[in-house]
């Protein structure tokens, strides 16, 4: 099969509108546009969102309380879990707005082996008597974190995404869910491969979701 | 999917798509207008009613195209703008302009098709095929063009809407398959396929016309 080829005689199909569409009058200029952010305008805008957004996440997490052993943890160890969550955050974001469309898509696989890294990573210091309960509430706790952080990324995102919405929709979530992971990182202690995959993960694979649910907002 | 059947008579005395001092023009022009697009994005209010200007016969001509015809499609083509208009912040820097308006076009026909099924009204698509043959000869010439040209448009309307799009880029808007690829949101190599089985579906059709 050799589609180019194939595609040649395409150049053959007579247009049925061929002599119609160009004498037909343009519509007019709409009249009364409605006011809407330059470039400039759209990138403070994403700024704000993002410096926002980890400002209530760190807010959210102090009035929740922070972790039990937050003064045992080596503050490095805990600098350097929450700066690996932001950078991830940043890094997801980026793709989200700055990959190439075709591989958004590819690139929305990102979060996932990213998180899979940090959860073989982190180390926790606390052990719970009943880790399905504290499974639970970490990850109501993580979909909570993310939810205002997804709020403002739709908000400023509005119609940002021509192609590769759903790939760049889902790393556009992820984002969000990464900043909710590192303050998860601030707010419990619990360690293990499934309770921060499950647990302090189900943020961002709850926002993922949800911001791929609003592909449409996404989309101008 | 056979390379060596023969398509019918009617789209073997074909024009070619663009020529080539065409395409330079085309280059030079569409550099231009992303150079508007630019400046719009900036901010320079000024520069839309240009865009406008340069961009709204197309954006009009594509929509009659997806719509057979429809009426509907100036509406379309209004809040084809109007998204422009709200969305100029999001325009990537460096990026090209036309297949990034062609693609807000295409998501505001998806959006109206499911809001309701296109229903172009056989007055429109007659009207408008009439316009299509007028320059084409007389008599039997201008019969058997007026028919080829409505068989077309049967077969478009008939066609799965991703089918359509693809066909209407690539030989009515003269795209190229990655251009193409790019508003439709999908590989060149899926564009390829759905708009050769468009054309197979439109040479079947003329195929049947000239049988009976």
């Amino acid at each position: 099969m050799d589609i180019d080829r194939d595609l040649r005689p395409l150049a053959g199909v007579p247009d049925p509108w061929a002599d119609d569409a160009a004498p037909l009058p343009p519509p007019a200029l709409p009249s009364a546009l409605p006011p809407s952010p330059t470039r400039a305008q759209v990138e403070r805008r994403r700024a704000a969102a993002g410096l926002a957004s980890t400002t209530i996440v760190v807010g959210m997490v102090l009035a929740m309380g922070v972790r039990s052993d937050v003064h045992d943890v080596p503050p490095l160890e805990l600098a350097l879990s929450v700066g690996v969550a932001l950078g991830a955050a940043c890094v997801t974001w980026w793709l989200a707005v700055s990959g190439t469309a075709r591989a958004s898509a590819l690139w929305s696989f990102v979060p996932v082996a990213l998180l899979g890294a940090f959860a073989a990573a982190s180390t926790g210091h606390v052990t719970s008597p009943t880790p399905w309960a504290a499974l639970a509430m970490c990850m109501v706790g993580s979909t909570m974190l993310a939810a205002v952080p997804l709020a403002l990324a739709l908000f400023s995102h509005r119609g940002a995404f021509a192609r590769g919405v759903r790939g760049r929709a889902v790393l556009l979530g992820a984002a969000a869910g990464w900043l909710a992971l590192g303050g998860m990182e601030l707010r419990c202690g619990l360690g293990g491969m499934e309770h921060v995959v499950f647990g302090h993960g189900a943020g961002l694979a709850v926002a993922a979701l949800a911001s791929l649910a609003a592909v449409r907002w996404l989309r101008p | 999917m056979s390379t060596t059947t023969r398509p019918p008579p009617s789209l073997v005395a074909a024009a070619p798509l663009v020529g080539a001092a065409q395409v330079a023009s085309v280059e030079g022009a569409d550099a231009e207008l992303d150079a508007l697009m630019e400046r719009y994005a900036r901010g320079e209010d000024a520069a839309f009613s240009r865009l406008h200007a340069a961009l709204a016969p197309r954006v009009l001509r594509f929509l009659r195209r997806l719509t057979n015809g429809s009426e509907r499609a100036a509406d379309l083509t209004q809040d084809t703008f109007l998204r422009l208009h709200r969305s100029r912040g999001s325009f990537d820097r460096g990026a090209t302009v036309l297949p990034w308006v062609f693609t807000i076009a295409r998501n505001v026909f998806r959006d109206d098709l499911r809001r309701a099924r296109t229903e172009a009204t056989d007055d429109d698509a007659d009207g408008a095929i009439d316009g299509a043959v007028s320059s084409a000869g007389t008599g039997e010439e201008l019969a058997l063009a007026a028919e080829a040209a409505h068989v077309v448009r049967d077969v478009l309307a008939r066609l799965p809407v991703s089918q359509r799009e693809a066909f209407v880029l690539l030989r009515f808007e003269s795209m190229s398959v990655r251009e193409a690829a790019d508003v439709l949101d999908t590989t060149p190599t899926a564009v390829k396929l759905r708009a050769f089985r468009a054309y197979e579906a439109i040479r079947a059709g003329l195929a049947v016309r000239e049988g009976s």
